[in-house]
């Protein structure tokens, strides 16, 4: 097992394909944050399409000059689709700001049109030259595990220059990115720099279709960026956990596909990368602290819980534990806690209660006194207010209502020993 | 010592709200609103002395010099609606952002600005709240913090987008206070305001503004009934509708 790991990285063969994906994961996860911050999150999906013609088109013309063997064959390829893309890129930049066309329309134009013409070529790049036609398809659906050492260092400089951009400019482009209005005012020139990121998201997505193909690479682009935002509440951090989990899922992409290497049949790499990554995205938005949904029930739960608790140990206050039927469950909470015992209330427990019922009459002296709500309406507002327990509430309260004694049910309110030296006014 | 001086500014732009020919002059020290009906072109008076907008025509001189020479001491409290508050930005970092003069290349933080970014923390009563996530701040708080950016940058002229909108009296009033102080320690304060009861209690000068200027002056003397019936009434209507009709001739939209 752990053998296969190391084997990952120093197998001549493998080393290849997974050190080339996992370079190519980095830049495109740091990118996929200033994509997704930039609310261009389709954009990735748009461009990579918008390469398909670029890519058979220069296929055909590499074919017609040399013989097909040779390994450098990649970079005019990879030339031609950055060129088609970047055409995409303009005609969406032109669609959007001249003829004045929605983003989305803009967006699925160019990816249809492109990729229609793209399909065009392609097709009778199939009549005149089968082979080349089925190399060429290597970008649609990516090929990982054909990756050569050229392809490493490709995505090695790529990644350098991305991490380097974003180092560089990292101040820059928070302001752009947050406020533009108030970068302009300190004099940054946010057109340029958005130039310079809109370029390299071409980058990215054309060097990285050759790893997870044309149809998967805006998931590439996103799905990193999307498990990392809800961990973070910086831009460095955010940008440190997409880059972690942009490798972590080539990484174990390409595992998973070697280790479950057979015969008959394989698990492709790029789509195995992709389902590690979008696998992140899903947790990381169930199970986050911040937002998760998983987190958001528990959370719920817990103060539901809290209120059924606080309401029982009221209820022992105002009529006794032998007037107070305890289910079994609640009876061990309350003991666990300390806040009963065989004879009743223990003197932590009551204290408590007062507590509890302190906040209670002091809300209905608000809601009634301050707020002009009927006596007989108060009690279940106060209800559901008397569970909040926020840090120097019943202080300001108390000091707001100036101490007051009874609520308006005329109940005495418990008072609370030496803590409010201001006293009843 | 003027703090603002605009000699027939027009903006007529696609996106923005029409300015047409305003020359106004503004002291320094003072509290300034800026008044009118929806649409009136306020936020983009605002924008404009930020730079943001480039107009047709005119000048603007902040304290004597051209824009493009106070760069950065212009500071910015923009419209809270206009602010993605999901963006994951501390607020340190966000006052930090004022500091961006005395950021070098590739160093993110420098101990200048670590000092000033502190500093302004501290005089909006935000540091225990330094290492929070903007989305999680009350909204008194929020507009707290881009004052601060504000203070930070050392800003002379403090521009401010309708700051007390959806945030309640007792916030409102905190901020006035901290505003107020911010002027009497010498600085221009400029609000987009809506709330023309509050004007004159707040502020020391007021811009009424509809597409045209129609007075800027002290409150006492220009803020009265038949002003605001002029700013908030129909007569600027035919004006509205040609200056509408050269903007589409101009860009020949039909």
């Amino acid at each position: 097992m752990f053998s296969s790991f190391l084997n990952l990285l120093t197998d001549p063969i493998l080393q290849s394909s997974s050190l080339g994906s996992m370079l190519m994961c980095f830049s495109s996860s740091l990118i996929g944050v200033l994509v997704l911050l930039r609310k261009r999150s389709l954009i990735g999906e748009t461009l990579s399409h918008a390469s398909f013609p670029g890519i058979i088109l220069s296929s055909a013309l590499v074919d017609a000059c040399c013989s097909s063997s040779q390994e450098w064959r990649a970079i005019p390829i990879l030339l031609g689709s950055a060129i088609s893309a970047l055409i995409g890129f303009k005609m969406l930049e032109f669609l959007e700001n001249q003829l004045k066309v929605k983003t989305d329309s803009a967006l699925c134009f160019v990816l249809a049109s492109f990729f229609g013409f793209g399909i065009l070529m392609a097709s009778h790049l199939q009549q005149i030259a089968p082979v080349t036609y089925q190399e060429a398809l290597i970008f649609v659906y990516g090929q990982a595990a054909t990756m050569t050492s050229l392809h490493v260092l490709l995505y090695g400089g790529f990644a350098v220059l991305t991490l380097g951009f974003i180092l560089y400019f990292y101040r820059y482009l928070e302001a752009v990115i947050f406020d533009p209005v108030f970068a302009e005012t300190l004099g940054i020139r946010s057109k340029k720099i958005d130039h310079v990121l809109f370029l390299l998201i071409v980058v990215a997505i054309v060097i990285g279709i050759r790893c997870v193909g044309i149809v998967l690479m805006a998931g590439m682009l996103i799905a990193p960026a999307v498990a990392a935002k809800p961990l973070t509440k910086s831009l460095s951090s955010f940008l440190v956990f997409s880059a972690f989990f942009g490798v972590v899922s080539a990484f174990v992409g390409n595992y998973l596909s070697v280790v479950t290497f057979h015969e008959k049949y394989s698990l492709p790499t790029g789509p195995m990368i992709l389902l590690i990554a979008s696998g992140f995205a899903v947790g990381s938005l169930l199970f986050s602290s911040k937002n998760g949904v998983v987190g958001r029930h528990l959370r719920a739960r817990r103060f539901r819980l809290q209120c059924a608790i606080e309401n029982a140990l009221k209820k022992i206050w105002k009529e006794g534990i032998d007037r107070s039927p305890l289910d079994h469950k609640m009876r061990k909470r309350l003991y666990r806690l300390g806040w009963i015992n065989r004879e009743g209330l223990t003197l932590q427990g009551r204290e408590k209660a007062e507590k509890i019922v302190r906040l209670h009459r002091l809300w209905e002296v608000y809601l009634v006194d301050y707020l002009g709500q009927r006596v007989d309406r108060v009690h279940q507002t106060a209800e559901e207010l008397e569970h909040l327990i926020l840090p120097g509430l019943e202080k300001d309260l108390t000091i707001f209502l100036k101490n007051p004694l009874n609520d308006p049910h005329h109940q005495k309110i418990p008072p609370v020993k030496g803590v409010y030296e201001e006293g009843p006014r | 010592m003027y703090s603002l001086e605009i000699e027939q500014l027009t903006v007529n732009y696609e996106e923005t709200s029409v300015l047409w020919d305003i020359s106004l002059s503004l002291p320094d020290k003072k509290m300034v609103a800026v008044v009118g009906p929806n649409g009136a072109g306020k936020s983009t008076f605002l924008k404009t002395l930020l730079g943001g907008v480039k107009p047709i025509s005119g000048s603007i001189l902040l304290y004597g010099q051209p824009l493009e020479k106070m760069r950065g001491h212009v500071g910015y409290v923009p419209q809270r609606s206009s602010v993605d508050w999901d963006f994951p930005i501390t607020a340190f970092d966000l006052v930090m952002m004022g500091c961006f003069r005395q950021i070098k290349w590739f160093k993110w933080v420098s101990k200048k600005a670590r000092h000033l970014t502190e500093q302004a923390l501290e005089m909006v009563k935000m540091t225990p709240f330094a290492q929070q996530q903007i989305g999680q701040l009350s909204g008194g708080q929020q507009q707290r913090l881009f004052i601060a950016r504000a203070l930070a940058q050392q800003a002379d002229i403090y521009l401010l987008d309708e700051p007390f909108a959806g945030v309640d009296i007792v916030t409102e009033t905190a901020l006035m206070q901290l505003l107020k102080e911010l002027r009497d320690a010498g600085k221009t304060i400029i609000i987009v305001h809506h709330d023309l009861s509050s004007v004159e209690e707040h502020f020391d000068w007021v811009v009424l503004l509809n597409t045209c200027l129609i007075a800027a002056g002290p409150v006492s003397e220009i803020f009265n009934a038949q002003n605001i019936q002029r700013t908030y009434g129909k007569r600027h209507l035919f004006l509205e509708e040609a200056i509408f009709q050269t903007k589409k001739n101009s860009t020949g939209v039909l």
